[in-house]
């Protein structure tokens, strides 16, 4: 039965090679569309985790806070599990700091007669404390303690990658989604001719004794090798993109550079792309056996 | 056995037959029909009130004018068709309440030699023969041996690797012919497989026919040649526009 259902299917496969292999480059487009997504998701989210360990809060101390104060709050910032590390920046080191960073600017601070920096305390935040709704309340939490004027984070900046993260993985779920019903209606448009054209066999297959089974299982198989063959022809040339975007300089275009050739699919992604890919073509075969009488 | 012209063969505890696979315990039926009819739809009546039974081991002609029904009843002992009404038993199974999963068990048990043979071009002879053992699921080593022996009871054995389309009409005949036996099935129907034969051939086809039968199997011919008829001299059933004119 295995031996017959194989040989079946790959003669199939042969005998309607043309119309396969359109058929298998339409999951590939399908599959390629979806892959490339995730690809962006997933250098993006790399990306995040890069930024995101830059995540850090500035605390802004008022100018009246007592050294007993500022003590207060360096000492509860150590105890905390949101802190990897902290350091003290005072009125004078601050504005050394401003000095240093803008120089052109230097003339207008020595004109100042008074400092107007505040002291403030820089808090670099702990892997694993970086999810937005956790910083917003730790800032919150900060900005409550006595001698403290503000608690900033670079926020924003955070969450817009993160959204982008979201939507590239979204949007390739939803184009793919798409290009993938186009693809399993093609699959099955193949295999209902490849059963059309067998139509005299099944005939005769089916009045001499053949179970429905023995009769379908080489078209399903068929559909199934066309799957995944869409599924790793689209993984090729995903793989082959990335290589040669990671060869060329990445002074070119950066954020393609970093988006699509810092890193390739981990295994279970790649691995979920065939199965995508398999999926379509089970999906295809039984809804083109659907309706015929075995 | 003889049994009037539409009537039920009187057959103790013949009310059993309902439930699947009962088998007639007082005589051995292979076929057995009650008031079965076919019909096709506006006044269209295929086959009309047909009671019949044929016993196993039987030899039996299916006779009448074209499109008298002779096709349609064959077409529904091996479930081709279902009856409009009335109950079918082959070889003891209710083939009207059979499960379209057990379908193909019965056809397994029945070979079926069509007129038109229906016969793979693309398929050499051998292939041809051999898929209905392969579809049982029959070891390799046993489909060739069985294949091999059907072909040659058939004088066949010089045109295995031969393609149908480059044999005669009588050639071909045979290997639909081998086709159905190679399986050794308890019941052959024939539908007109004298059809395209001179009556050389043809006699040659009944004679083979009269062996098969003598080895067991049960025969059911249907032919509207009623010269080959009176030649061998068996049971007739003659149909007449769906009714079931004599035994």
């Amino acid at each position: 039965m295995f031996r017959h259902t194989l040989i079946e299917a790959l003669l199939n496969l042969w005998r309607n090679r043309f119309m396969n292999l359109v058929a298998a480059f339409a999951t590939a487009v399908s599959l390629l569309v979806l892959g490339l997504f995730l690809l962006l998701a997933h250098n993006l989210s790399r990306l995040v985790a890069q930024v995101g360990s830059e995540v850090s809060m500035s605390v802004y101390l008022r100018a009246d806070a007592s050294d007993e104060q500022r003590d207060r709050i360096l000492d509860s910032l150590k105890g905390r599990a949101e802190v990897a590390s902290s350091e003290y920046l005072s009125r004078e080191a601050a504005l050394e700091k401003f000095r240093r960073l803008f120089p052109a600017l230097r003339e207008v601070a020595e004109s100042l007669e008074e400092n107007p920096l505040p002291a403030s305390v820089e808090v670099h935040v702990a892997d694993g404390h970086r999810e937005p709704e956790e910083l917003r309340r730790f800032a919150q939490e900060l900005k409550s303690l006595p001698g403290v004027e503000d608690a900033a984070f670079d926020l924003p900046w955070v969450t817009r990658l993160r959204e982008l993260v979201t939507t590239s993985r979204v949007a390739g779920v939803a184009l793919g989604g798409v290009l993938g019903m186009a693809a399993i209606l093609t699959i099955t448009s193949v295999i209902r001719m490849s059963i059309y054209s067998r139509q005299q066999e099944i005939e005769i297959l089916r009045l001499v004794g053949a179970t429905r089974t023995y009769i379908a299982a080489p078209f399903l198989l068929e559909s199934s090798l066309l799957g995944i063959l869409g599924g790793g022809l689209s993984l090729g040339v995903l793989y082959a993109l990335h290589r040669r975007v990671a060869a060329s300089p990445a002074e070119l275009v950066p954020i393609l550079h970093d988006l699509l050739a810092s890193s390739f699919l981990p295994q279970t992604t790649s691995a979920l792309l065939l199965l995508v890919g398999l999926a379509a073509g089970v999906l295809g075969g039984a809804l083109s056996l659907r309706k015929i009488s075995l | 056995m003889n049994f009037a012209s539409g009537s039920i063969p009187p057959v103790p505890g013949a009310g059993l037959l309902d439930s699947f696979s009962v088998h007639p315990v007082a005589w051995a039926a292979m076929i057995e029909l009650y008031h079965v009819n076919k019909d096709y739809g506006r006044g269209n009546h295929a086959l009309v009130d047909i009671n019949l039974a044929v016993e196993k081991g039987e030899f039996v002609f299916l006779t009448g004018a074209s499109g008298a029904g002779k096709t349609t009843l064959l077409r529904l002992l091996f479930r081709e068709e279902l009856a409009t009404s009335g109950k079918i038993l082959v070889n003891g199974m209710n083939v009207s309440t059979l499960s379209a999963g057990k379908v193909p068990f019965l056809r397994r048990k029945i070979g079926v030699v069509f007129q038109d043979f229906k016969l793979l071009a693309k398929r050499t002879v051998f292939e041809n023969v051999a898929m209905v053992m392969e579809i049982t699921g029959a070891p390799r080593k046993e489909q060739r041996r069985k294949t091999f022996s059907v072909l040659e009871m058939l004088g066949l054995n010089h045109k295995v690797r031969s393609h149908p389309l480059e044999l005669s009409g009588g050639e071909q005949q045979r290997v639909a012919i081998a086709r159905a036996l190679v399986n050794e099935p308890v019941l052959l129907l024939a539908d007109e497989p004298t059809g395209n034969l001179d009556p050389d051939l043809s006699r040659d086809i009944l004679d083979l026919f009269k062996v098969i039968n003598i080895r067991g199997t049960t025969v059911l011919v249907a032919t509207h040649d009623r010269d080959l008829i009176a030649r061998v001299g068996k049971r007739v059933i003659t149909l007449d526009c769906g009714r079931m004119l004599s035994h």
